[in-house]
């Protein structure tokens, strides 16, 4: 038995080595199923299937053919009587070695012997003739399956030929409308601007000479996750926003809500709001309100900072002027003395010289800060859309054979919302803005600045910091020399003005018309002969002769 | 223990001895020989088949004079009657004058029996064999006789002359073990035919195994071991021989006309044993089988008109069916 069981080891390590075999081979047929199902379905995910696929079914196969075909004693008996020419004596000896009698002990010396003559390498090495064939089967389809048309299911796409498809020309094309686009619009942040044009260049560069599509997804992944980056860092309006919410007064919550939510119409009634009722106040509750409001602010201001927004920040800059204007008006001097202005108006009887100009310059500082916030938070809204439509585009470069689930370019543009905000500003500019310009004739405390007057569209940068009370005579009186309602400038024509030598004007104030007669209609203001009015007010001036324009 | 291998020592010897008297008297005939000697040892009848002067007669006749056994020759005729095989009641005046029967018994109450060309009896004398060749015994008058064992009947039939002849039934045919072709002899055996008779045509074998001798190696040969798979090799072969199986090999659909029977299987495996034995081996393997389908098929199966009419003789048919049967292995 110990010859046998020399030829047995043999036999069995040889078994090993076949399920091995057919292990790999059956890995290799569901690496390959699996590479093309994935192709077809999930294109990225195809290699990792397969590996996971392949290994799973190697090991598990490899085991099963061992476990089922693992050879007996008595089949090992019968290859070796086949392949050394023992006529049958190993495999006698195997059955009836558990009996006895004289020719069966005659039977295993005989047996025993014939074995003990033969060397272990009479017995070559088999695996089977079908093993191999199978594995090179196996293989070809295996290698065949990375050569699977993405999309199959697709009977248009799969007829288009990746070899044939001009892919630098047609992503060149896609890159340049998407930098034209970025470029078009100049109510983005200038450097998420120059940001957007450097990263569609390194895209269209890693793009180039590219047609695996797996690889085209990595690199505009990466890129739309720059690009997000890249947003969150340069828009502050959602962490200023939640700082605002934490604060106790009410108007500073609902303008958290409003930053967040990106709502300059709510924004600017927010203001609206918050004049209002500083409005109502009167001497010491005046004062000690736009303190705690100031203190309020700085608490949000300190917390955004915190939450990673930059102290150069132009919304952090909005509402830490408005704070320091609040600040002015805790600490203006006390005057109990009725204004003569009030006296002679007969309105507001009992108010102090204090009120007055607290209650003017609060106008004036809410009235600007209202108009700077709309002016950040639109430009962050616009970076938003431009992101949203940038990111869009750039999904199309993926894949941008015709018929491809990501393909064309028709749709693709940042035509999106981000326009409204442009003339939102504009129209909302009616309020308290309008007032100080044009009733204040004694001194200024406020912010006043050229830029108040009614209509003032967007974000007047003009706009400087408070001016001392009491320091410098005020000029609203003076026409508002703003561009009108609803310039957003980025208009391209001009408003149609007839002149009296014949000439034709077109002017922003035709569009921002547009903009003012929807968001009127937003607010509930249906009453469209007032939008006219406005607008005509806006492109001839108040009293007619076109100071608006 | 050691009287089994003592007798194992002995089986062989006594193989040796018999084979090399046998070549006293038979030139050649290797295969013919080895069948014949393991059918002895196993029991069995061997219808022996060849044209005239290839030595059927003589190799019986020489068996005979080795194996120290009874031997009676009959000599079938047409006008051969059953008892005159059998032997039969004559009536005898005993030393008081009285009438009594007494059985006469005929030459099949020998241990050897010499058939020679046994087709040329009826086969109403024929039938006379059917009972003593399958049974080892024999009834007449209503009394049935045992025949002293071993007893084997040695047939001899000549393939060419068919006029005048009575082929032997197919149940007669069965009760043979082995049908042994003796094939006419090579120019050299043919010239030590020739020497070998100059002098006598006389038997020169020797007595050298008895009776009782045979039956001990009988009975060791029913120990040699057989592997399920050589048995289910033979088996199959066997089953393979009837074209009425659908699982049956095209071989035999076309060629055979009808199978062998169960008697086939038993002979295949009992005669493989002794074969194994008579070549130094201690168990049964595949080439025993197929050495030895020959003689057994040979006589068990009938091949059809597709065979004739192409050519194909009963040996190549088998020949056919165990190179079929290989591929099952």
């Amino acid at each position: 038995m110990k010859d046998f069981e020399r030829f047995k080891k043999k036999v069995l390590r040889e078994h090993i080595i076949k399920s091995a075999l057919v292990g790999l081979g059956i890995g290799l047929l569901a690496a390959a199923l699996a590479i093309v199902i994935s192709f077809l379905t999930n294109p990225p995910a195809a290699v990792w299937t397969g590996i996971i696929a392949g290994v799973l079914f190697a090991g598990a196969g490899g085991y099963y053919y061992w476990y089922k075909t693992k050879p007996t004693d008595k089949k090992i008996a019968l290859r070796l009587d086949k392949k050394l020419g023992l006529h049958e004596k190993c495999a006698t000896m195997i059955e009836f070695q558990e009996k006895e009698g004289a020719i069966l002990a005659k039977q295993r010396e005989d047996a025993t012997t014939t074995l003990a003559e033969k060397p272990t390498k009479a017995l070559k090495f088999s695996v089977g003739i079908w093993v191999i064939p199978a594995l090179a089967v196996a293989s070809a389809f295996f290698t065949a399956a990375f050569f699977t048309p993405q999309n199959a299911n697709d009977p248009y796409t799969s007829r288009v030929d990746s070899s044939e498809f001009d892919w630098n020309s047609v992503t060149s094309d896609m890159v340049s409308d998407a930098m034209s686009h970025v470029n078009e619009n100049s109510n983005i942040a200038s450097e998420f601007q120059s940001f957007l044009s450097q990263i569609l260049s390194e895209v269209q560069s890693d793009l180039t000479d590219n047609s695996n599509v797996s690889e085209r997804s990595s690199i505009i992944g990466d890129a739309q996750s720059a690009i997000d980056s890249f947003l969150d860092q340069i828009n502050s309006k959602e962490e200023i926003g939640k700082a605002l919410k934490t604060e106790q007064d009410q108007h500073l919550k609902d303008q958290g809500d409003d930053l967040i939510a990106g709502d300059i119409p709510g924004l600017r009634q927010d203001f609206q709001d918050l004049y209002d009722d500083l409005s109502q106040l009167e001497g010491e509750a005046l004062r000690e309100y736009a303190g705690e409001l100031a203190d309020q602010i700085d608490d949000a201001l300190a917390k955004a900072v915190q939450a990673g927004v930059s102290e150069d920040d132009d919304l952090y800059q909005t509402y830490k002027q408005l704070a320091n204007w609040l600040r002015s008006i805790e600490e203006m001097p006390t005057d109990t003395q009725p204004s003569s202005g009030e006296q002679q108006s007969g309105s507001g009887s009992g108010q102090t010289n204090y009120d007055s100009k607290a209650h003017e310059a609060a106008e004036s500082a809410i009235a600007q800060a209202a108009s700077n916030a709309a002016s950040n938070v639109n430009q962050q809204n616009e970076n938003e859309a431009m992101a949203s439509a940038i990111k869009s585009m750039m999904e199309s470069m993926i894949d941008p054979r015709p018929g491809s689930e990501a393909s064309g370019t028709e749709g693709s543009g940042p035509t999106t919302e981000g326009s409204g905000p442009v003339s939102g500003p504009t129209t909302e500019a009616s309020g308290p803005v309008s007032g100080p310009t044009t009733e204040a004739s004694g001194p200024v405390s406020g912010p006043t600045t050229e830029a108040s007057g009614p209509g003032e569209s967007g974000p007047s940068t003009e706009a400087s910091g408070p001016v001392q009370p009491g320091s410098q005579p005020g000029s609203g009186d003076q026409p508002g020399s703003g561009a009108g309602p609803g310039n957003s400038g980025e208009n391209s024509h001009t408003d149609i003005i007839y002149t009296g030598d014949g000439t034709v004007e077109y002017g922003s104030v035709i569009d921002s018309y547009g903009g003012a007669y929807t968001d009127d209609h937003a607010h509930g203001d249906t009453d469209d002969g007032d939008t006219a009015d406005d607008y005509f007010k806006n492109l001839y001036g108040e009293d007619g002769q076109g100071g608006g324009k | 223990m050691e009287e089994k291998e003592q007798m194992i020592q002995e089986f062989s010897e006594s193989v040796a001895k018999i084979k090399a008297e046998l070549h006293k008297d038979i030139i050649g005939q290797e295969e013919v020989i080895d069948d014949v000697v393991i059918a002895i040892i196993a029991g069995g009848n061997v219808l022996l088949e060849g044209v005239p002067g290839t030595g059927k007669t003589r190799l019986v006749r020489s068996l005979g004079q080795t194996l120290d056994l009874p031997f009676s020759r009959i000599q079938f005729t047409p006008d051969l009657m059953p008892n005159d095989v059998t032997g039969t009641n004559i009536i005898r005046k005993d030393d008081d004058g009285n009438l009594t029967t007494h059985f006469q018994k005929g030459p099949i109450f020998a241990q050897i029996i010499l058939a020679d060309e046994i087709n040329r009896a009826t086969p109403k004398t024929q039938s006379a064999l059917l009972e003593v060749m399958q049974e080892h015994k024999t009834t007449v008058a209503g009394k049935t006789y045992v025949m002293q064992e071993p007893y084997f009947v040695l047939a001899t039939q000549n393939p060419i002359e068919q006029d005048g002849t009575y082929p032997l039934p197919e149940a007669q045919m069965d009760r043979f073990m082995f049908k042994v072709a003796m094939d006419f002899p090579t120019v050299p055996e043919l010239a030590d035919i020739v020497n070998l008779t100059q002098h006598s045509q006389a038997e020169n074998a020797t007595k050298v195994v008895d009776g009782p001798q045979i039956m001990k190696m009988r009975a060791l040969a029913q120990d040699v071991p057989c592997i399920k798979e050589v048995i289910d090799y033979a088996m199959t072969l066997v089953h393979n021989t009837h074209p009425e199986f659908d699982e049956t090999s095209e071989v035999t659909k076309k060629y055979i006309r009808y199978g062998c029977s169960p008697r086939a299987g038993q002979a295949l495996i009992t005669g493989a044993k002794i074969r194994a034995l008579i070549h130094g081996n201690y168990n049964v393997s595949f080439d025993d089988i197929d050495a030895l389908a020959f003689p057994v098929l040979r006589h068990r199966i009938k091949i059809n008109y597709n065979a004739i009419n192409e050519g194909l003789s009963i040996d190549k048919v088998i020949e056919l069916l165990i190179k079929e049967n290989r591929k099952n292995r």
